[in-house]
């Protein structure tokens, strides 16, 4: 029984082994130290370790693992397991360095979708362990394949509705009309922030606060208002009324000079003020402006009423109250009566 | 904002002589390291064959090789953050203050000073043969130590274009050499006979002595790369060493691993065979005298590779006593530099006295040979001492800064570090156990002692603010105070 390198080959395993030994250990010590950093490293170097552990089984076997395993075959068989397996944990690895966490985090700043994180996770374990049935353990790809064929039309038989939410999930995933965080309407709904997407729903945080769950297909459905991702800022609008003797210049100038003086707006668009219609004594004005954050719509859209309110009483215009001349005649005294009559209501 | 005081205290540091800097750029530093290693692929290392035989020392070669990667990757990371001529003792200063500083400081000059001594002694055995050959009387050896500390000493006080020349001369004419030597015994060259040792019970014809020697030629193979870290301590005679220094470590690293496998593999399988090769004091003899003759002229071509060594090892040394001295380890008149050539002539003239001192003492010991391997496991000891600073150093500085600006980043990170101190750590423990060196190691060990008694008793632990690993400690941590 072999238990020493007998050829140029397996003196370079032998060196390998070593070498690997030592930096599987010091990769082990680095990550227990930096508190799980580095798990990349250590699955790719794991791999590495075990796949030359399988190429020196000639004789490595005999020399450590003799004792471990009942026969070379199955030393083997363990060490391409662990070698794919490894590789398996290394590929997910690089995927969450370079694409969860770089592609989403780093370059996007946007959390990346858990549905799409965990499709992608389970299709890299699922080949990995697909590879390992069939190149370590000889089962072959077409008994697997039918397998699964059949087991795909079992399920979607029985799972039709559910597997409809999953697709729509991934369709949804990859044409992202909204990400995770962003303001969104979507249909008649109620607006709210999107919270999280899983395999069946997407979750949106309404403004008082509770969770709404939509299912995937019904987003997939509707039109989908994104107020997060406006280039230029959400317009919008309050109405008012004053009295219509007022010079529509005069209120225009010092109305978007409050408002540009607030810092509630953005200065770019630019706040208007524009005059809309003329009724019965009274003035309609629609005072527009930009914001960035629609999450903050109520909150800005309160000052901006107060800022309206102050600014009206500073500059001695009362709110939109009609005034109304009426004028009776009386033919028997001649007598001209003239009242005038207010009505809030009008 | 550490970005900023690494900025002003680089450009502070550097010497003034900013013109003369540029010329020395990436060949120049790599001739300075490889040189210093060169000498091992000349001998030592063929030891290793009789230990192991070919399979065996060839592992114990690569993983040597794997060591000296790990130790080039790092120390060429820690010399981008801090390019200060003290090198190790730079890095060991700034992350584990004054007293890991000095005890640093101590394992590299126990060592460098231990392998020129060997060097010189070595040398001189042959140099005082050469007249023989034309019929005249023995040199005296003490006269060709003066000879030879004379000429390298000036060498390295007359000009950092001299020295720097010289070095890739030397380098590569030793890398040649060896070349040379392995082109012409290609011919008869026959890959059976790497495989001629006879076989132990326990081995076969690739590991004779099985996995034992393998372990037992893991010493022989540090040879190879040996010293090669002396780069780091030209950080502040080279043009941006930022770059240039990870840059030519990296190369020099790359050239002694190829040249290494080529001399490792065509001269055991050469004539006069394995056996022979593995028992020679100069391996490379054979080959040279196939190809050159028998004459004494190319038995001096044998020591190519211990002169360039030697060059190369004067100057990182007086490097290290000039940085000693301007962090207040030695008296401060070292620090000055020849006007001219802008080089440490002080600190030059104490390393030629001290390898001298160290040269002329072994007159009064009954065996030079003894003395000889004494030194040359005191000059290993020293180096795997100042690795072991080097692999700490870096692990420090990666956990307690780890936002610090790095020009250059070793691959390896800190796995590489872990196990380059793990496996420094064991070849430490290796030649303790195997290596037939205790009295070095109780010589190193005494040495530690004093240095540290040293430390405490001259009160070496004040502060020296003028120093610019002291202005790059407090730069570190003042933005956390």
């Amino acid at each position: 029984m072999q238990s020493i390198p007998e050829n140029f080959v397996q003196v370079v395993e032998l060196a390998a082994v070593l070498i690997l030994t030592i930096t599987v250990v010091s990769e082990l010590i680095a990550v227990v130290l930096s508190r799980g950093h580095g798990l990349l490293n250590l699955g790719m170097q794991t791999a590495a370790l075990a796949f030359a552990l399988y190429l020196a089984r000639a004789w490595i076997f005999n020399l450590v693992f003799a004792s471990i395993f009942p026969s070379i075959n199955q030393f083997a068989e363990f060490m391409l397991t662990i070698t794919i397996f490894a590789a398996g944990v290394g590929v997910d690895q690089l995927v969450k360095y370079f694409i969860w966490e770089g592609h989403f985090s780093r370059v996007h700043k946007i959390k990346p979708p858990g549905l799409l994180v965990g499709i992608v996770r389970t299709a890299i374990y699922l080949v990995a362990i697909l590879s390992i049935l069939q190149f370590v353990y000889g089962q072959t790809i077409t008994a697997l394949a039918t397998l699964s064929g059949a087991f795909a039309v079992v399920l979607g038989l029985s799972a039709q509705t559910t597997l409809g939410e999953m697709f729509a999930g991934i369709a949804i995933a990859m044409s992202h009309p909204f990400h995770i965080g962003d303001w969104v309407k979507i249909g008649d709904l109620e607006e709210g922030e999107v919270v999280d997407q899983t395999w069946r729903t997407v979750r949106i945080r309404t403004r008082d606060k509770t969770i709404m769950n939509i299912t995937n297909r019904v987003v997939a459905e509707r039109p989908v208002k994104n107020f997060s991702h406006a280039p230029i800022g959400i317009r919008q609008s309050e109405m008012i009324q004053v009295s219509n003797q007022l010079d529509p210049h005069w209120i225009r100038e010092i109305l978007v000079k409050a408002m540009n003086d607030s810092g509630l707006v953005l200065h770019e668009p630019a706040p208007n003020v524009l005059f809309k219609k003329v009724s019965e004594g009274l003035a309609d004005y629609a005072v527009a402006y930009s914001i960035s954050n629609y999450a903050e719509k109520p909150i800005i859209a309160d000052k901006i009423w107060k800022i309206i309110f102050a600014t009206l009483q500073t500059n001695g215009v009362a709110f939109g109250l009609p005034e109304r001349r009426y004028e009776i005649l009386d033919q028997r005294t001649n007598l001209k009566m003239v009242s005038a009559a207010k009505d809030a209501s009008a | 904002m550490i970005r900023d005081a690494l900025m002003t205290i680089n450009t502070s540091s550097a010497p003034d002589s900013g013109n003369a800097n540029a010329r020395i750029g990436v060949p120049m530093a790599w001739g300075l390291s490889v040189g210093a290693a060169v000498g091992g692929l000349y001998a030592g290392w063929n030891l290793g064959l009789g230990q192991a035989g070919f399979g065996g020392m060839l592992v114990a070669t690569l993983v040597a090789g794997a060591l000296y990667l790990f130790l080039v990757m790092s120390v060429s990371e820690l010399v981008s953050v801090m390019p200060y001529a003290g090198g190790t003792m730079s890095y060991s200063l700034v992350v584990f203050g004054r007293f890991g500083g000095f005890i640093a400081a101590m394992a590299v000059l126990v060592a460098y000073l231990c392998a020129m001594s060997s060097i010189l002694l070595g040398v001189t055995q042959e140099i005082v043969k050469f007249p023989e050959g034309f019929g005249l009387s023995h040199l005296s050896a003490p006269l060709v130590w003066a000879a030879l500390l004379l000429l390298f000493g000036w060498l390295n006080v007359s000009s950092r274009i001299t020295f720097f020349t010289t070095a890739l001369v030397l380098s590569i004419g030793a890398l040649a050499l060896l070349v040379l030597v392995t082109a012409g015994l290609l011919p008869s060259f026959s890959p059976s006979e790497l495989l001629a040792l006879a076989v132990a019970p326990t081995g076969n014809r690739w590991l004779p002595n099985g996995y034992t020697g393998v372990v037992l030629a893991i010493p022989f193979a540090l040879w190879l790369f040996l010293s090669i870290e002396v780069g780091i301590f030209s950080a502040e005679d080279v043009s941006e060493p930022q770059r240039t220094l990870p840059k030519s470590l990296l190369l020099s690293f790359a050239s002694l691993l190829m040249i290494a496998l080529l001399v490792l593999i065509i001269l055991p399988g050469s004539p006069p065979g394995v056996l022979a090769i593995s028992k020679l004091p100069d391996p490379l003899g054979p080959g040279l005298h196939k190809i050159f003759g028998r004459s004494p002229l190319v038995d001096l071509l044998t020591l190519a590779g211990a002169i360039a060594g030697f060059h190369s090892m004067v100057y990182a040394s007086s490097r290290l006593v000039l940085a000693m001295a301007r962090a207040g380890f030695m008296p401060a008149s070292l620090t000055k530099v020849a006007p001219a050539s802008g080089m440490p002539s002080r600190a030059v003239v104490v390393v030629c006295l001290a390898v001298f001192a160290l040269v002329f003492a072994t007159r009064f010991v009954a065996s030079e040979k003894q003395v000889v391997e004494v030194l040359i496991h005191l000059a290993a000891i020293g180096g795997l001492v100042s690795y072991l600073f080097v692999f700490a150093a870096y692990l420090k500085l990666h956990s307690t800064y780890p936002d610090l600006p790095r020009p250059f980043q070793s691959m390896f990170g800190a796995t590489g570090a872990i196990a380059g101190l793990l496996m420094v750590a064991i070849g430490l423990l290796l030649l303790l156990a195997f290596g037939e060196a205790a009295t070095a190691f109780g010589a190193f060990a005494s040495i530690s002692i004093a240095a540290c008694i040293i430390f405490f008793i001259a009160g070496l632990g004040r502060t020296d603010a003028s120093a610019p690993e002291e202005q790059f400690a407090q730069s570190l941590n003042k933005p956390q105070a």
